[in-house]
């Protein structure tokens, strides 16, 4: 093929349009959702996740078992078409236990963690926005609380209270913020000299709105990253405290009660221990995956 | 450095008394005193009893005591079993942690270094996938289920070692993995993404142009840098080692300080559990000193300034 010069035509040139963006801007979150719905190990923990809230909303709701009745003649039966994962050494149908243990897990890591959230981020906002003595005194007491492990200072607090699920929570959540409030007062003491705080100071904004309007939502990828891996640390610390026979009391059941009854059986019984067994393990699996997918589509650069 | 040392150890100082003391007005919270039991005692012998523990006198003055005590290391006797003070319980049980602790900690430190180092060098092969899937599992599984595996299958199935007890080296096998598993997990982890930060430094290159071989660049050049964190990490790693004592020792029936401390709890034996929280919080703070002193000592980069920014 010949090309002559009719084949060409000059088109009109806009300079307005040279600058415009083509393709619509992402927000910082709609960037870090799209790189994790790209990470398939961290999309399926997600949907696991979320099988595992609504089956513990759910299943003790419709099942035909209860978590507390006894049935002393049907005691330690093996897995069935009536009872699914068998009866304990009550009779209870380990089934319903499970799924209701996973209410109480999942509520003791959640509410533990957003107990956490709440005190570190303020805490750590204060320390990193004010500085100076009140960040001196305030990281002290937070050193303090720290050199002390965490899961001693829990276990002293359910010996001396009473055991049961608000403890637990209330334990862990006020042992547990250091970490947050460390990282959160890090990124907060990088951000306090950048312009958008001068513009905001000059505008005669207080301290109150910089801290929880300018700074903390800028703070919010690495606060989010140290939320989701902190459930997992208050539902592993739930089941320990339960297998140490300081978690919730009978009836009630646990993952980690439940895997606390089920060990002495294991050797003739052993679904009773290795269900719930399963069910913590995989359910703290997803979340650190979760967890690390959050992290990579939070800040690509960690991503290794 | 003297001058941080002297503010680190006085902070210590500050945190163990607050410690000692919150231990303290803890237990005095508890309802129910140490003699409350099903039969009722009589005044006299309540009284005796009271006496003879210095419970009669007022609280703040007890709490004097006990200070005076903690410094002279006396931590009284304990409430449940007659024949014991807490001291007794501390050196019958403490040596047969520390040996757990310690074989629990060389194989979490070895083996996390090897895992981690080996992810890093085969980065995204299979080798990387294998250790990182160990890595996370052992993050994932709480460690009583991993001891109570290891015992289904080590000794029930196959018999290899002992399901329980203390006494030989083979019972301290299970035990001790089991104990290592979360610490490991971690150290891997760090261990890799360090390694991996620095293999793809300049000076790396630099080693690899001038022609050393792979075994020379990584061990000589990159392995040093990269275990800098892991040394750090080495504070908390012995308190969760100490923390996860608790239920090995339980699970595995081993008459360490782990167990002595869990059966205190359930026995209510308020000034067994006192010595014990005290006793472990001084061994952590002392600890945590030593390895960041070490810390600085490895790594002259290090400024100490006291922690500012």
């Amino acid at each position: 093929m010949q090309l002559t010069k009719e084949h060409f035509q000059p088109i009109s040139m806009d300079l307005r349009q040279a600058e415009e963006i083509k393709r619509p801007s992402l927000s910082f979150w709609r960037d870090a959702w799209r790189r994790l719905r790209s990470n398939k190990i961290a999309m399926i923990s997600l949907v696991f996740l979320v099988i595992i809230l609504i089956g513990a909303i759910f299943v003790p709701m419709f099942s035909g078992h209860n978590y507390y009745s006894t049935d002393l003649v049907g005691k330690n039966k093996p897995p069935s078409g009536e009872h699914w994962f068998g009866t304990d050494d009550l009779g209870r149908d380990v089934f319903v236990r499970v799924w209701y243990g996973a209410r109480i897990s999942l509520t003791v890591g959640i509410a533990a963690a957003l107990i956490d959230l709440v005190i570190g981020v303020i805490w750590g906002g204060i320390a990193g926005y004010f500085g100076g003595r009140v960040d001196e005194v305030m990281m002290r007491i937070a050193d303090i609380i720290f050199a002390v492990p965490y899961l001693l200072v829990v276990i002293l607090l359910m010996v001396v209270f009473q055991p049961g699920v608000v403890t637990i929570i209330l334990a862990m959540g006020l042992t547990g913020w250091i970490n947050m409030a460390r990282i959160v007062r890090g990124q907060v003491l990088q951000l306090k000299s950048q312009e958008y705080v001068l513009a905001a100071l000059s505008l005669g904004a207080d301290s109150k709105r910089i801290i929880f309007k300018h700074l903390i939502p800028n703070v919010l990828g690495p606060i989010l990253v140290t939320l989701s891996l902190s459930v997992p640390t208050a539902i592993f610390s739930e089941s320990f405290l339960s297998f140490l026979g300081l978690g919730v009391s009978a009836p009630v059941a646990s993952w980690g009660t439940m895997a606390s009854d089920g060990l002495p059986a294991m050797r003739y019984y052993p679904w009773r221990l290795m269900f719930p067994a399963v069910f913590i393990s995989l359910t703290m699996l997803a979340f650190n995956l979760l967890g690390d997918g959050i992290r990579d589509a939070v800040d690509p650069r960690l991503r290794k | 450095m003297i001058r941080y040392l002297s503010k680190r150890v006085v902070f210590m100082i500050i945190s163990l008394f607050l410690i000692i003391t919150a231990t303290f007005f803890l237990m005095r919270a508890v309802p129910g005193g140490p003699f409350t039991g099903e039969k009722a005692v009589p005044p006299e012998i309540q009284a005796a009893l009271d006496k003879y523990y210095g419970l009669d006198k007022p609280v703040f003055e007890q709490y004097i005591d006990y200070l005076k005590r903690v410094i002279t290391w006396d931590l009284g006797p304990s409430f449940k079993e007659k024949s014991s003070t807490v001291n007794d319980i501390i050196n019958r049980g403490f040596p047969v942690s520390l040996h757990l602790g310690i074989q629990a900690l060389l194989i979490a430190v070895f083996g996390g270094i090897s895992l981690g180092v080996l992810a890093a060098l085969r980065h995204n092969k299979s080798a990387d996938y294998i250790s990182m899937l160990i890595a996370v599992l052992g993050l994932s599984v709480p460690s009583f289920i991993l001891a109570s595996f290891y015992q289904y299958i080590f000794s029930i199935k196959l018999g290899w070692f002992p399901i329980a007890q203390w006494g030989s080296f083979k019972h301290t096998v299970l035990p001790s993995f089991a104990l290592a598993a979360l610490p490991l997990a971690f150290i891997a982890r760090l261990t890799r993404s360090n390694m991996l930060e620095i293999m793809s430094q300049d000076y790396i290159k630099t080693a690899k142009a001038k022609g050393l071989s792979t075994f020379t660049t990584t061990v000589k050049h990159a392995i040093r840098n990269a275990l800098l964190p892991v040394v750090s990490y080495l504070g908390p790693l012995s308190a969760g080692v100490l923390t996860g004592s608790f239920v090995i020792e339980r699970i595995f029936g081993i008459p360490g300080l782990g167990r002595e401390f869990v059966l205190s709890i359930s026995n209510r034996d308020y000034t067994v559990i006192m010595g014990t929280t005290v006793f472990y919080s001084i061994l952590l703070v002392v600890l945590v000193l030593l390895v960041d002193i070490c810390y600085t000592l490895i790594d002259p980069r290090i400024k100490l300034t006291g922690g500012k920014e």
